[in-house]
């Protein structure tokens, strides 16, 4: 506008558009089919999804993505004029829209034509690993995490108790060499398991370094994590057993004393959930057994029944509270269900108890911990009777319970992703203000 | 709505498509007014009484203006003023009642500081582009430059109609008049709309997102402080650029797309900005609906350059003031467009000749440097922050580079040069090089639109996707 002249010589972007558009009509004959064609596919397929979308009964729940999905909203006038009527409808449809996990591979394959390696923030990286990505992790969460847990065990060790703080690595802290050589993993990784050994040092106390023991067997090329999830399996659970015996105070058994049980080979974990990468196999799950691992008894504080449809489920109820009861730590149940490693303990309650049926003079072990403890019960269970405590569903006085349960043996089991990635720690220092 | 998402195209697009091409060619203007309400009402109903309170005024003035135009050019005048008062004071209240009383009361005067500052004046959606659409409306009429329109659901479809009701492109209503009382349909014109509409899904979905959700990274690790570093910093203010166009072209392409299927013709509102030689060429690309929009109703009324010199500045600086104000209520898109008056008062003087010598690259260069600090101005409202990231951008405070930003920046390498091309006339040429090639190219074109519709629905599908790792709560 600041300059009208010369118009004439500049081809203008609505002489270009028309240009374009004489030469389509000047086609119009020979291109008749190809655009009857076009407008066939493209308002068919939109059609056909617009009436799948209706015709298709909903789903409640969505064992990929493990959440609950949108209802049909409410039609009330109320809510239309609101504008909550149709934000409802739009979440609705992202969650009911047909053949959902087919799009959601569409996706990835076109994010991977692209070259870019990952997909929803996981790692395409080698050897069929899907590896989820941690350039910044949370500090200033650690850092409560970390302060939370200090004074925890400094207050247990005065009351005598042996605490044990055990603390694993993502994925990605011990499998970094599978990543890509440029994004160098290993620089992440060092950087936040330095923040971490400096802050545990800060805080007063020792640590045992899960991520560096996993790395050595990792780097012998063995297979620690599960390639489709963000667990370590069961081979990496033993390998930390083994790590923890001394501080713990037991004799780690040779990996001989264990028979290996494979469980399945078609697991596919939450990395792969997240990746979208749905042309990834099946990968297996092992448990390890052993002679006399039968004799358990297992009780899940399970207030919302959930695992009440499992084989074998007994509901007991004691002082108000509703417990799921099992004769086992394992619940076979969910190896037929998406989330196959809550076949370990049946997945994260906020407390669980595990004892041996026949020898009742053994030693209680209270675990602060997160799922990467789970798969692990399997070798402590042989030495223990098990409390296992998730801060993130038991909010209570630990200090307390302790002392109800006559604990003397602590061991806190967390991975790094719990230590930034959310604060649950700092309900251990409930409590002790009062001391 | 917008059109990115899963209820435009799966519900309202089919709906809408359906009960547009049943009824007969007479009530089809009836069914785009019903439609486009419902299409603006469905993110907030409350505001369509905005819209319709601008339609009937225009439609109002618009008729009076007409009938007094040849006998009481007065009076005529009277129901223009009307409009564009009434008009404005709706963009003015909703869009900058905030800014402008927050500036007021930094003036040393009491009394200001008792204007109440009304919490959170909603922004109508749309409301720059249709209250702007229906101006031009009045004053077309009042210039003679379109007849008056009396059939109220013809004139209704012009201010609602939803292809470009919520960003643009403002088409003027002497360009529409004649589409209005007739305008073809046929499968020809449908499929080329398609085509065009998916053209600019993809851009909008496949570049402007991907681009967009690496600037917010890039941004991100800069404001965070954690990892600052040039080349981040540079990429991600790149990216930003392209963002930008990708979006606004995208939809402009969407809107052109849509109306063609509806028989319209709309005219294109960018022209591959990112390869002009001046400022003043990117102004002739960029946003070509607006500047013309200003320039017809504001740059020329005010004299344009058909008078005294200084008169002319005044003009110029006006509308680019204007400008820059129409693009948000803030000080910084102000900035943003004084920036370019100068730039563009400089070319008019003497850049422009010196360019001209100069070869080709260097213009290109310029260009392209002027536009991208000119993102920057744009994008930071906090000039603050804005006054960090460019910091960082120079090296202060930060390092050259890390590891995942290098990572970022080479995994996502192809994909920025996909960014460059399609910014340039070059897919297009191929393009219509292959689709005139023969009919097996046009039924593989046909094939391929269809493909990238499944493709940009999986993205959309996609982002509705988010895995919980842990159990439900």
């Amino acid at each position: 506008m600041a300059n009208d002249t010369n118009k004439s010589k500049i081809i203008t972007a609505d002489g270009e558009a028309k240009k374009y558009f004489d030469l389509q009509m000047s086609l119009k004959g020979s291109s008749r089919f190809a655009n009857i064609l076009l407008t066939f596919l493209t308002m068919g397929f939109v059609f056909v999804f617009a009436a799948l979308f209706w015709i298709l009964p909903d789903r409640d729940f969505s064992p990929e993505e493990n959440r609950s999905l949108a209802k049909a909203p409410e039609m009330t006038v109320e809510n239309l004029f609101s504008g909550n009527l149709t934000e409802e409808f739009s979440d609705y449809m992202a969650d009911q829209f047909p053949a959902r996990g087919f799009f959601v591979g569409v996706k990835a394959v076109g994010e991977l034509a692209q070259g870019k390696q990952e997909n929803n923030d996981v790692f395409v990286a080698k050897d069929n690993y899907l590896i989820a990505r941690v350039d910044y992790p949370d500090e200033k969460n650690l850092q409560k995490n970390i302060s939370a847990a200090g004074r925890f065990i400094a207050a247990a060790e005065d009351s005598g108790i042996n605490c044990t703080a055990a603390f694993a690595g993502r994925k990605a802290d011990v499998c970094y060499d599978k990543l890509p050589a440029v994004y160098n993993g290993k620089y992440y990784s060092d950087r936040i398991w330095g923040i971490l050994d400096d802050m545990c040092k800060a805080s007063g106390f020792d640590f045992v370094n899960l991520r560096d023991v996993l790395r050595t067997h990792e780097a012998d090329g063995e297979e620690i994590y599960y390639r489709t999830d963000h667990h370590w399996n069961s081979y990496g659970a033993y390998i930390a057993y083994t790590a923890i015996g001394d501080s713990v105070g037991y004799k780690p058994l040779p990996l001989t004393d264990f028979e290996k049980e494979k469980v399945t080979d078609s697991f596919l974990g939450t990395t792969w959930s997240a990746s979208g990468i749905k042309w990834q196999e099946g990968e297996e799950i092992d448990f390890y057994r052993w002679e006399g691992d039968g004799d358990f008894t297992m009780r899940v504080l399970d207030p919302s029944g959930q695992l009440s449809d499992c084989e074998g489920q007994r509901t007991v109820e004691e002082d108000g509270d509703v417990y799921s009861v099992f004769d086992s730590y394992y619940i076979r149940d969910f190896l037929d269900k998406k989330d196959k490693y809550a076949s370990f303990i049946g997945g994260n309650f906020g407390y669980t108890e595990i004892y041996n049926n026949t020898d009742g003079q053994r030693e209680t072990l209270l675990i602060l911990k997160d799922s990467f403890a789970n798969s692990m019960v399997q070798f402590l269970a042989r030495d223990y009777d098990l409390i296992m405590i998730d801060l993130r569903y038991y909010k209570a006085n630990i200090t307390r319970l302790c002392e109800e349960k006559d604990i003397k043996n602590v061991l806190l089991l967390y991975n790094m992703e719990t230590l930034t990635e959310s604060s649950d720690l700092v309900i251990l220092n409930t409590g002790l203000m009062n001391k | 709505m917008v059109f990115t998402s899963l209820e435009f195209l799966f519900l309202y697009f089919a709906v809408t498509m359906i009960c547009y091409f049943i009824v007969p060619l007479r009530l089809r203007n009836m069914v785009l007014l019903v439609v486009s309400l419902v299409f603006y009402g469905w993110g907030e109903p409350k505001y369509v009484v905005i819209m319709l309170v601008s339609m009937v005024v225009d439609y109002t003035c618009g008729y009076f203006a007409g009938k007094y135009r040849e006998i009481d050019k007065k009076r005529a005048r009277r129901f223009v003023i009307i409009s564009a008062v009434i008009n404005l004071g709706i963009l003015g209240f909703f869009k900058y009642y905030t800014f402008i009383v927050q500036n007021l009361q930094l003036l040393p005067f009491e009394f200001l500081k008792k204007i109440p500052l009304l919490a959170d004046v909603p922004l109508p959606i749309g409301i720059s582009f249709y209250t702007f659409q229906t101006m031009s409306y009045t004053i077309d009429v009042y210039r003679g430059d379109a007849k008056v329109q009396r059939n109220m659901a013809s004139f209704g479809a012009y201010v609602t109609l939803f292809p470009q009701l919520i960003a643009g492109p403002i088409v003027r209503y002497q360009d529409i008049d004649d589409q209005l009382r007739s305008r073809p349909h046929n499968i020809d014109m449908f499929a080329s709309g398609m085509r065009t509409f998916v053209c600019g899904f993809a851009k909008k979905i496949m570049l402007a997102n991907a681009a967009g959700a690496l600037w917010d990274h890039f941004r991100g690790l800069s404001e965070s402080g954690g990892s600052v570093t040039v080349l981040g910093s540079w990429t991600g203010l790149i990216l930003y650029a392209f963002q930008i166009y990708f979006d606004f072209s995208g939809y402009s392409d969407m809107a052109i797309g849509l109306g063609k299927m509806l028989g319209f013709n709309f005219k294109e509102n960018f022209f591959y900005p990112y390869v002009s030689k001046s400022i003043t060429d990117f102004w002739r690309r960029w946003h070509i609906s607006m500047g013309t929009w200003f320039r017809e109703y504001v740059y020329i009324p005010l004299g344009g350059n058909r008078c005294a010199k200084w008169k002319m500045f005044r003009n110029i600086i006006a509308v680019w003031f204007l400008t820059g104000l129409w693009h948000g209520a803030s000080w910084n898109y102000i900035l943003w467009g004084l920036y370019y008056c100068l730039f563009l008062l400089i070319e008019k003087a003497f850049l422009l000749k010196v360019l001209k010598k100069l070869p080709a690259a260097v213009s290109h260069i310029y260009t392209l440097a002027v536009v991208l600090f000119g993102w920057w101005l744009f994008v930071f409202e906090d000039l603050s922050a804005g006054w960090t990231y460019l910091g960082h951008m120079f090296g202060v405070g930060a390092a050259f580079t890390e590891p995942a930003v290098t990572y970022d920046i080479l995994r996502n390498l192809l994909f920025i040069v996909i960014l460059c091309i399609a910014a340039t006339p070059l897919p297009k040429k191929l393009y219509y090089k292959f689709y005139t090639a023969g009919k097996g190219a046009r039924i593989a074109v046909s094939v391929c639109c269809a493909a990238v519709l499944v493709l940009c629905t999986g993205y959309l599908v996609d982002s509705s996707y988010n895995p919980f790792l842990y159990f439900r709560f």
